[in-house]
């Protein structure tokens, strides 16, 4: 099997959800694996020393857009209503790489939650008692949650994948990258989806 | 046809040069006509804030290995001009003057212009050098030298600009099939399943 495809989803990221229903299919067809790794785009941002939020022109547009990808999809798409975002918190990734351990299968499937329970089902997960009860599935409580916030090994495992998706290129959400080439966003899966199949690659060489 | 989608595009816009090349067939295959309605994105850019994608440090950078990427599928030339981005203000008021009586000529000096620009990476944006472009492709060269400082020309180009604004364009390609806004060229298969289903 040939080198892995690395998607670095953000769970405050519309289309980091939507990415997430495409990439496992993309993936079997040319026969990669794919590791998640869930970045926070707020912490990225800060790293990067780049810009604030976007104007409201562009907000409002990324928004119809979002939401008219996944009436078009098929997928159920409900924004978080009366709050601000971001919609993620620097505990619900700690909690995720700390619960899964380097379970790759773990950490994706609690990926995937992250991601459905913010734009399916329209509930931010902004604090710890939020985390709590939106993955209680995975048997959460509040004190769990509050100990894998505070404990080093979550924190550290999310900081290491924001360094490697910063080190990578990584320029918004989603990124992924696969044979050390970068793809930022869902409209560029068909680019993966190209540079995977022999095509791709030939151009790549003569490029 | 079926319907007319308004193709907006800055003459300073790789991905508009990208959009360019693929829109006509495009938009033929779906039995659409197609308005091209070049604009002058540094007003939209002053309204919110924001600046060209290439002007971003970190951005940039993925944006120029983006932008020869989509070209190298597109099998097209892709070269950034010196000094990039230019005004085109002169090429903008080109293209309105001839839309109005020839619009396949004007077409047909918006693609040689993108070409000289983003093709060969020509600084083709003075006066001078566009009505060089113009006239390689069998265009009255002096005639778009005067019709440029022609200041009806200059107040259409104003108010297309204006009009483009007040519909909501603030980027480089963004299309409106009705009044669906579409911004990207990587929304074009997005497009085609809207004008499939009439909508969703």
């Amino acid at each position: 099997m040939a080198g892995p495809i690395v998607f670095y989803p953000a769970f405050g990221s519309p289309y980091s959800y939507i990415a997430a229903q495409l990439i496992d299919e993309i993936a079997y067809r040319h026969e990669r694996e794919v590791l998640w790794r869930p970045v926070r785009l707020s912490r990225v941002f800060e790293q990067l020393g780049s810009a604030a939020r976007p104007d409201a022109r562009k907000l409002a547009y990324w928004r119809h857009d979002a939401e008219r990808v996944c009436r078009l999809r098929g997928l159920p798409f409900i924004r978080p209503s009366g709050r601000e975002p971001p919609f993620d918190c620097d505990a619900l990734y700690a909690t995720c790489y700390a619960l899964a351990d380097g379970n790759e299968a773990q950490l994706r499937t609690m990926c995937l939650a992250a991601l459905s329970v913010i734009w399916a089902q329209g509930k931010a997960l902004q604090s710890i008692d939020e985390v709590a009860a939106g993955l209680r599935r995975f048997n959460l409580s509040r004190v769990v949650v509050r100990g894998y916030a505070e404990s080093e090994s979550g924190g550290m495992q999310h900081q290491a994948a924001i360094d490697d998706a910063i080190a990578s290129g990584m320029v918004g959400a989603p990124w992924f990258t696969v044979d050390g080439e970068g793809f930022w966003g869902h409209d560029r899966l068909p680019y993966l989806d190209m540079w995977l199949s022999r095509a791709g690659r030939l151009s790549a060489v003569r490029g | 046809m079926a319907q007319t989608i308004d193709f907006y595009f800055d003459f300073a816009s790789p991905y508009g040069y990208l959009a360019s090349l693929q829109i006509d067939g495009w938009a033929a295959a779906r039995d659409c006509a197609l308005a091209w309605r070049p604009i002058l994105l540094g007003a939209a850019f002053k309204k919110v804030g924001t600046g060209p994608l290439l002007g971003y440090p970190i951005k940039g950078r993925y944006a120029a290995h983006d932008i020869a990427r989509s070209a190298r599928r597109l099998g097209a030339p892709c070269k950034m001009p010196e000094g990039f981005p230019h005004g085109t203000l002169a090429a903008a008021r080109g293209f309105y003057w001839l839309n109005d009586t020839h619009p396949d000529k004007a077409r047909l000096f918006a693609k040689a212009f993108y070409h000289a620009y983003f093709g060969e990476g020509r600084d083709v944006s003075p006066p001078e050098e566009t009505a060089d472009v113009a006239a390689s492709v069998g265009i009255d060269r002096d005639a778009l030298l005067a019709a440029i400082q022609d200041p009806a020309i200059k107040a259409r180009v104003k108010d297309e600009v204006e009009a483009a604004l007040e519909r909501g364009v603030f980027g480089s390609p963004f299309f409106f099939i009705g009044d669906e806004p579409f911004w990207g060229m990587d929304r074009l298969p997005d497009m085609a399943a809207w004008l499939e289903k009439g909508g969703w």
